[in-house]
């Protein structure tokens, strides 16, 4: 459990103890950079909501004049968690492979974040230019 | 300098064939190498947490004292401060995991045999995921 007991004496891929803890310790650095962008997508999505709360107080209006800004900004909240979990999901299958000796890169959750990343600028963008500056 | 200097091996490498099994002398450093990089990664991600809990906290206190009109600063923290000092104390929790995982590694690799723990792993998700929840439903509830 938690990797706690003794590696299998087979494990590895085949290139020696030395590279098997080299790729287990580069997974573990790939799922803190995951969750990295997972925690800036959240802190992202946070000041957006609050941004909107702000402006609301300085403007001294009881509602929001753009209530689409909290939905995004809980959308990316979300979506920060969403990335989180998919990077130790990643990481689990990483350890698998690794032990296996069969490490088969899988682009589609890079892929869907840079799709993701690339249509939450232009949802940004188009926000911006909405609100105004 | 003579073509001929086989006394003296070439820098980085063992002199004699490494065996396909268990850690040479170069493949040793380089992992400690990788190990000192992912404990730099950890503090980089515990830093994030601690970064973001300062921003979730201080923000929340910041709107509180633009409230119009100001209300009478209450006793009790608010649910953005508890959210945002969560996330910094889960901050130093991963750091201080980190330490303890580093130096583990660090033996394990100088036996020759890594076990690829994952604790920290585990730990890291399990105090994000409710810090997560929290702020998602403080943000849709608190408006």
């Amino acid at each position: 459990m938690l990797g706690l007991g003794r590696p299998p004496s087979t494990a590895g891929r085949g290139g020696g103890e030395g590279v098997r803890t080299r790729d287990h310790l580069a997974n573990v650095r790939t799922f803190l950079a995951w969750t990295r962008v997972g925690l800036a997508l959240v802190g992202l999505g946070y000041v957006v909501d609050r941004f909107d709360l702000l402006e609301q107080s300085a403007h001294r209006r009881a509602l929001s004049s753009h209530p689409e800004s909290r939905a995004l900004g809980l959308a990316m909240v979300v979506l920060g968690g969403v990335v989180c979990l998919g990077g130790f999901a990643r990481f689990l299958a990483g350890r698998r492979m690794i032990e296996r000796a069969s490490f088969r890169p899988r682009p589609s959750l890079d892929a869907a974040l840079t799709v993701v990343a690339v249509l939450a600028g232009g949802i940004f963008l188009g926000y911006l230019i909405h609100v105004g500056g | 300098m003579s073509e001929d200097e086989g006394v003296i091996p070439h820098p980085g490498r063992p002199p004699t064939a490494p065996p396909a099994q268990g850690s040479t002398e170069s493949t040793r450093a380089r992992e400690h190498l990788a190990n000192e990089r992912t404990m730099l990664a950890w503090t980089r991600t515990s830093l994030t947490l601690i970064g973001l809990g300062f921003v979730v906290a201080r923000f929340g206190l910041f709107l509180r004292a633009l409230e119009q009109p100001p209300t009478a600063s209450p006793p009790h923290l608010s649910g953005s401060a508890l959210i945002g000092i969560a996330l910094i104390v889960a901050g130093m929790v991963a750091a201080a995991a980190s330490l303890v995982r580093f130096f583990r590694a660090r033996r394990q690799i100088e036996e020759g045999c890594y076990r690829a723990e994952y604790w920290p792993e585990v730990l890291l998700l399990a105090m994000i995921a409710p810090l997560g929840v929290a702020l998602a439903v403080y943000l849709a509830v608190n408006g």
